[in-house]
């Protein structure tokens, strides 16, 4: 546990490191392995080392809090004041926020360093982080294969040691989906705990800011400093301060604790090495007392296609402001019409993998079904609400399958298992579980009801400590 | 038009509400500013700004409701109408499609009643400056709250339109829902007309005639559509569902190519906006903030004040006028007196479009008190108010320099009178030889001897005294 905040925090306050050289030690592990992990987009070294002298000010006037001197990445769709914001994408390529999402805020208050900026897939559309207009993110355990996505450089860099945790977003899976490719713990909160100010959306109604950490406890401590109300956004809830530490400082009691399988997920399309792995935590639960209880859900099978139908139709409208006369790209006029010339700039802005989730939400909402989905989504929700008024938590695969090779033909499916969740808005936490035979890691994925983020980590916290953790081969 | 036919018009209109602060931001709303310099990143649509209800919006939109006997609803909610355009920062307008905070109202008026389809909020789109070198987006206007207010197709005749247009102007003001103005653009009128067999309940095929920019070409356009579309259905020809303009110079109504409406406009709902829930008691408690309207207002002159109708009319269309008749009642109450010199000395200085009446209201009053009294003639209260309402001058000055009071000073008069019948010797034999005619001259010079101004009342009585007893003098 020698690279989390937990204990940087100890080390810190005790003065034995000081933070520049924590953010140097830092720096130089970026300029040792992330020219082949590709995972920062954007480093302000100078900038680093300010923000380590001021931390270093507040700690030595003993002001120091929970974040104060910590290096943290931010993936590129968290807008930074005066620190480029692109999304992956050449429409934003020089764009320049001069505002700071409301999360950023937060830990500037704290002191926290900003490493710098992590690489995602194009508009956080994609799951393997290859979309990127700028690079390709690799994966720690294997250079050969994908991170994951759309958080592919958070999870990857947390992964790899270039930042002690970093912050990543979540739609469908976007979190979690990389936190298990990468081996390392990654939580998409419940939608309305955490600001979404600043935050370039994809779906208004799934979007959530995430964290990628190396550990559990590291989760509950920036919930804590994450989830503070922030008025400009509508749609966050008030709430009464929690404390998301509860159940991992005082252990919860495992036993009679009722855990909820969806046994379509474990029954086709699955990884057997994956399967087992998922399967011997449900044993570790089981062992300790827990009461295993299987659901059934066949709509999990179609998911990710209603997903598709209604996360896209809101991405299109969220798309629609990039006509190419904004945000630091540069409009090319190639006639006297205006339609012709937002065409061509889009066309020559957006990547693939956006212009054909574009062209499926345009279809939807043209043919006038988004309201079919928008049930789909209601019928999908009501269905994860009834298994959790049955059980305390879900526990299923993060992923099907582990991560794969970058040029493979992009498997559609790796969201199955997460993305159900994501439609219903409840807080989901990966972490890992095992590793394959080729060493590549295995995440499990605990489901809870919305706002029991403390009972998700404090459950996930008990078989955390009981795993043995293998460091990326990079390091090896 | 063909005797068989008759015209049906709905109209459409957009009333800027006259709120400090814009719809989902807190940008200043006030016109005439410096171009694009009441803007932030909500309402130029910056990737990850999100927008707030501004909800003093909302309870100008439950007045506007009230006043036209809507319905207001306690659900409505936000959707996104997407269309492209450089006036549209988001590429798409927030307003509110499925669920309205107002339908089904009603305003019935001299010469029939309006129905009312629906009233919704929206936001406005930026304005477009074309010059003959450049196309320039002001995005001060962007994001300004409207209300869209829907008639039915339910308007048979000219003077309706203009009647309802008109009242709803004036009885907005009065609320201080919009400011009205037309020609600012805070007040758009947009009309939908078609011709119908009489007798027939089947609406022909409308026409929709934009940016109309006055009452006056609102009466014009109506004309010249009708005859347009008369001319149309005589050849044989059916009209066309388009959307048209009307040339002021021309005085002609053509078509607006209208690429835009080649895609449909895509509404989808606004996940980032909560719902507006509003309550029985709170919308009670907003209906009780609606001041008196124009029409019970008229109707309160005539029977408390027993003030004609036709002045009652002068003084409630101008709600700045009304408000300074009612001033001026509290401080004296003379209404008979007060609304004649109002009406008929003051008002020709009076700008129709003032929001305030500004002229000293105690000077006011202390000249209505002296022409009560007559001490002062009514034939120079134009003067007087000129210097008072256009000059700005006190009634102290005006006094000072300018000779206004009448004398009433009986022995002073009457040695005036005695000096000229001495200095008339021949005109008073002609007068006591029966030319009465000539009485006229000796008020006149009366009046010319002297730089005072003498109360006629008694010159007159005096002088016929005077002329009477030099009558029986000559006699003798
Ligand atoms: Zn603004």
């Amino acid at each position: 546990m020698d690279n989390s905040i937990y204990n940087l925090r100890k080390m810190l306050d005790k003065k034995e490191i000081s933070t520049k050289e924590l953010a140097i030690n830092y720096l130089d592990n970026i300029d040792k392995y992330d020219e082949k992990l590709g995972c920062y987009l954007d480093i302000d070294r100078d900038n680093v080392l300010k923000q380590a002298e001021l931390a270093q000010v507040a700690i030595n006037s003993k002001d120091s809090k929970v974040l104060t001197g910590i290096p943290i990445g931010i993936k590129d769709n968290i807008c930074t004041k005066n620190l480029k914001t692109t999304c992956g994408s050449k429409m934003l390529e020089n764009f320049t926020p001069n505002y700071n999402a409301h999360v950023i805020d937060l830990m500037e208050k704290q002191n926290f360093i900003m490493l710098g900026k992590l690489n995602m897939d194009e508009f956080a559309m994609g799951g393997t982080t290859q979309t990127s207009y700028f690079k390709s993110t690799k994966n720690p355990y294997n250079l050969e294969c994908v991170p994951g996505g759309s958080s592919g450089g958070s999870a990857s860099a947390v992964s790899a040691n270039l930042c002690v945790a970093s912050l990543g977003s979540d739609t469908g899976g976007s979190i979690t989906q990389p936190a298990a490719f990468c081996g390392v713990v990654g939580i998409k909160p419940t939608y309305g705990l955490i600001s979404r100010y600043g935050i370039i959306p994809y779906a208004d109604s799934l979007d959530q800011l995430g964290i990628i950490t190396n550990n559990t406890y590291d989760i509950g401590l920036l919930l804590s400093v994450l989830s503070e109300y922030d008025s400009k956004d509508e749609t966050m809830s008030k709430l009464s301060k929690i404390d998301f530490l509860e159940y991992i400082d005082k252990p919860i009691n495992i036993k009679g604790l009722k855990i909820g399988v969806i046994k379509d997920l474990l029954e086709d399309d699955i990884n057997q090495e994956v399967k087992k792995s998922v399967e011997s935590v449900l044993d570790f639960y089981k062992s300790n007392g827990a009461i295993i209880e299987e659901f059934s859900m066949p709509i999990i099978r179609y998911c990710n296609d209603i997903y598709a139908g209604y996360a896209n139709p809101q991405g299109v409208t969220n798309l629609s402001k990039y006509d190419g006369t904004k945000f630091g790209y540069k409009f090319k006029e190639i006639s006297e019409n205006w339609d012709e010339n937002v065409a061509y700039n889009r066309t020559e802005a957006f990547g693939d993998e956006v212009k054909k989730r574009i062209l499926i939400g345009m279809y939807v909402l043209e043919k006038g079904y988004y309201n079919n989905f928008s049930e789909f989504r209601n019928v999908v929700k009501k269905q994860y609400n009834e298994m959790l008024s049955k059980c305390d938590i879900l526990i299923n695969p993060t992923t099907n399958c582990t991560a794969f090779k970058i040029n493979n033909n992009f498997v559609n499916n790796t969201d199955n298992c997460t993305v159900g969740a994501c439609l219903a808005g409840l807080p989901q936490l990966s972490i890992p579980c095992g590793y394959n035979k080729d060493g590549m890691p295995i995440g499990v994925c605990f489901i809870g009801n919305y706002f029991q983020e403390a009972k998700l980590l404090g459950i996930a916290n008990i078989f955390e400590k009981t795993m043995q953790k293998i460091k990326p081969t990079i390091y090896a | 038009m063909d005797e068989n036919l008759e015209m049906v018009i709905g109209l459409e209109i957009h009333a800027e509400l006259q709120t400090e602060e814009k719809l989902f931001c807190s940008c200043s709303t006030k016109f005439g500013a410096k171009e694009n310099s009441q803007i932030c990143p909500i309402c130029l649509g910056y990737p990850g700004a999100l927008p707030k209800v501004n909800e003093d919006a909302i309870d100008l939109a439950i007045k506007a409701g009230s006043i036209l006997n809507c319905i207001i609803n306690n659900y409505s909610d936000f959707d996104r109408k997407s269309y492209f355009y450089r006036d549209l920062p988001k590429g798409f307008q927030i307003t509110q499609m499925k669920n309205p905070i107002c339908e089904n109202g009603y305003l019935e008026l001299d010469n029939g009643t309006v129905y009312i389809n629906r009233i919704h909020i929206e936001e406005d789109a930026a304005k477009t400056i074309i010059n003959s070198n450049e196309n320039k987006v002001d995005f001060n206007r962007a994001g300004v709250p409207l209300i869209e207010i829907v008639t039915e197709p339910c308007i048979y005749s000219k003077e309706l339109a203009k009647e309802f247009v008109e009242n709803l102007i004036l009885m907005f003001k009065y609320a201080d829902i919009c400011n009205g103005k037309l020609e600012e653009g805070s007040f758009r009128v947009d009309l939908n007309i078609s011709l119908k067999e009489k007798n027939s309940k089947i609406l022909g095929t409308r026409a929709e005639i934009k940016n109309l920019s006055s009452i006056k070409s609102l009466l014009k356009a109506i004309d010249a559509e009708v005859e347009r579309q008369s001319q149309v259905l005589f050849l044989g020809e059916s009209v066309i569902q388009e959307t048209r303009g009307f040339n002021e110079k021309t005085g002609k109504t053509y078509s607006l190519r209208n690429k835009e409406n080649a895609l449909g406009y895509r509404y989808i709902k606004d996940y980032n906006l909560n719902p507006i829930i509003l309550e029985e008691i709170y919308i009670n408690k907003i209906k009780k903030e609606i001041p008196i309207m124009p029409k019970e207002k008229k109707n309160f002159y005539i029977e408390k004040y027993n003030i004609n109708s036709k002045y009652a009319d002068i003084l409630i269309n101008n709600k700045a006028v009304s408000i300074f008749f009612d001033d001026c009642l509290e401080k004296y109450a003379n209404p008979k007196l007060i609304s004649n010199v109002i009406i008929n000395y003051l008002l020709k200085y009076v700008n129709n479009n003032i929001e305030k009446l500004e002229i000293n209201i105690d000077d006011f009053i202390n000249l209505i008190k002296l022409v009560e009294n007559e001490n002062i003639k009514k034939s120079d209260l134009s003067d007087i108010l000129f210097y008072m309402y256009n000059e700005k001058i006190s009634l102290d000055d005006i006094f000072k320099n300018n000779n206004y009071f009448i004398s009433s000073n009986e022995d002073e008069i009457r040695q005036i009178v005695l000096s000229v019948l001495n200095e008339n010797l021949n005109a008073k034999n002609q007068y006591s030889s029966g030319n009465n005619k000539i009485f006229g001259f000796f008020m006149g010079e009366c009046n010319k001897k002297t730089n005072k101004k003498l109360n006629s009342k008694i010159l007159k009585n005096i002088l016929e005294e005077e002329l009477k007893d030099n009558k029986g003098e000559t006699i003798i």
